[in-house]
């Protein structure tokens, strides 16, 4: 750990290094010899093809075979080259265990077909299968607490192509095309969804990785220790100023005068900012919050805290009580620019929806919690404690 | 053989894999959309409705570029050259925010696919597979497939 996190009168600046993120929007350290055969695979494409073109090729080697292939197999050849350098790379870059043997069998398996489908022998039984086996072997792993990286998705992304040439039906007929066409969208949806069940449970440590935050968060990084008492009572300083300061927001009529934008507050963490005092240039002033958060309860919005935010990118948020109030960012969110709106976050397959554009990274911001009795005072409201609180289960209980 | 495929040949298969991928893709996107509006964050409108005809249109397009619709072709640039529009507005963004281009995977959903498929749908081979229609002809007789 590289930085303790600390009241600072000068604002400190920060680097995308000096956040932890997802692994899903990284290249894992282990996954870099993997990346590494990948880009000598597309340098050798180009030798060989140069090669040919000069006619400095075996007539009766493997590479001219492998030119001779029809485009469409000769591409699905090439795919499944691409994911056999890509397992034995994992296999270099990985401890010897049970997973790293899984690779090197899934390398071989790959190099195989490939082999098989130049030399023109039949193929298509076993490409299937061998494909249908990795993603979904993926998918199970995932969504079994492996996070997905950057080096994964892309060799999912491969390795659905060749399963969509490999599914093409051999025999004409509109209902087989129909199911390879089904099966090859499926594949990616259900890829897709183990991959955000992986990233999204990865927060609680997994493969090689520990504690990481979900995606679309950065926290910064820093000691973990227990805060000393002077950074305490600041906390406690801050937590009540903003407690009083809330209080005559309560009404979102009222925090509307005032110019928060409280129109159409939904769900259960509802942000309103107020553009004034989003570019006021104070920073975690109780009585100046960049953000209201309310709840849409069953007897309407209830006020359950602020957000102050930083202004600039990288620019950190003033620790004040230590580890208590840890600032976080956020990182690849899908925004729609008309109105402005988060629509979700950039997907493992690297896309945003339609419309919206991807926003890499935020400025700081740090949540200070207002309702009474909560469990957390910064950070983190758990979600079920507030449902139970709007619901009065609560104070029915006492 | 398993070579052999009668009824598909050249790099039409190529094309149609990719963008049947790319409708995957529009798909998850689609199911995050509807998920993040069922939980009440930000105003899923515009994106969901843009996704979803998204998502449809490439099905669409995989289905008319296997069956050489005229126009499929030249629809089919126009999404992909939409879909790099998007990936230089974000990598534009993440070097103007954080000095860094975009990771592997968005480029090569950004990039990398949408290029070879523009590659291979401007190559003369698969040009000469969409016949153009002049103003004014009549559309060719439907041809049912042997099923």
């Amino acid at each position: 750990m590289t930085r303790v996190l600390a009241h600072s009168e000068t604002p400190l600046t920060r680097g995308l290094d000096e956040y932890i993120g997802s692994p899903m929007y990284a290249v894992l350290p282990e996954h870099g010899m993997a990346l590494l055969g990948f880009f000598g695979l597309l340098v050798a494409t180009w030798w060989v093809r140069r090669r040919a073109r000069r006619d400095a090729l075996r007539p009766d080697g493997t590479m001219a075979a492998w030119l001779r292939l029809a485009p469409e197999h000769r591409f699905l050849a090439w795919l499944l080259t691409a994911s056999a350098v890509i397992h034995l790379g994992l296999t270099l870059g990985h401890e010897p265990s049970g997973l790293t043997l899984l690779y090197a069998i899934a390398g071989v398996a790959f190099a195989r077909v490939a082999r098989r489908l130049v030399a023109g022998r039949p193929w298509r039984r076993w490409t299937r299968l061998i494909l249908v086996g990795s993603l979904l072997g993926y998918a199970v792993s995932s969504m079994a607490g492996g996070s997905p990286d950057q080096v994964g998705m892309s060799t999912k992304l491969i390795e659905l192509t060749a399963l969509a040439i490999a599914a093409t039906p051999l025999r004409p007929g509109r209902w087989r095309r129909l199911a390879a066409s089904t099966g090859t969208v499926l594949a990616v949806a259900v890829v897709g969804i183990g991959a955000w069940i992986g990233a999204l449970g990865a927060g609680e440590g997994g493969h090689h990785h520990g504690e990481v935050p979900p995606p679309g968060v950065l926290l910064p990084v820093g000691d973990d220790r227990p805060a000393t008492a002077q950074e305490r009572a600041a906390a406690e300083a801050l937590h009540a100023a903003t407690v009083t300061a809330l209080s005559r927001w309560h009404d979102p009529a009222a925090a509307a005068a005032d110019g928060f934008q409280t129109d159409g507050i939904r769900g259960l963490d509802f942000h309103a900012p107020n553009p004034r005092f989003q570019n006021d240039g104070v920073v975690l002033d109780p009585s100046r919050p960049e953000h209201l958060v309310y709840a849409l309860g069953p007897d309407g919005p209830v006020l359950i805290g602020a957000m102050f935010e930083m202004e600039g990118i990288g620019v950190a948020g003033p620790a004040v009580g230590g580890p208590m109030t840890v600032w976080h960012a956020h990182d690849h969110i899908c925004v729609t620019p008309a109105p402005p709106s988060i629509a979700g976050l950039v997907s493992p397959y690297g896309a945003c929806p339609l419309g919206a554009i991807a926003v890499p990274i935020t400025h700081e911001m740090l949540h200070v919690w207002v309702v009474p009795e909560a469990p957390e005072e910064f950070g983190d409201l758990d979600e079920g404690w507030l449902r139970a609180y709007l619901n009065g289960e609560l104070r029915a209980g006492g | 053989m398993d070579n052999d495929n009668d009824n598909d040949n050249g790099l039409i298969p190529v094309v149609v894999a990719v963008v049947l991928v790319q409708a995957g893709i529009a798909l998850l996107a689609l199911i995050e959309v509807i998920l993040v509006s069922a939980f009440g964050f930000g105003q899923p409108g515009l994106p969901l409705l843009a996704t979803l005809a998204g998502a449809v249109t490439m099905l669409y397009l995989a289905r008319a570029v296997r069956r050489r619709r005229p126009r499929a072709r030249r629809l089919l640039l126009a999404a992909e050259v939409l879909m790099i529009t998007i990936g230089v507005a974000s990598t534009g963004l993440a070097l103007l925010m954080t000095g860094r281009p975009i990771e592997l995977v968005p480029a090569m959903t950004h990039f990398v696919m949408p290029v070879a498929v523009i590659w291979l749908l401007r190559r003369p081979e698969v040009r000469a597979e969409f016949p153009r229609r002049r103003r004014g002809e009549m559309p060719a007789p439907l041809v049912m497939e042997a099923s």
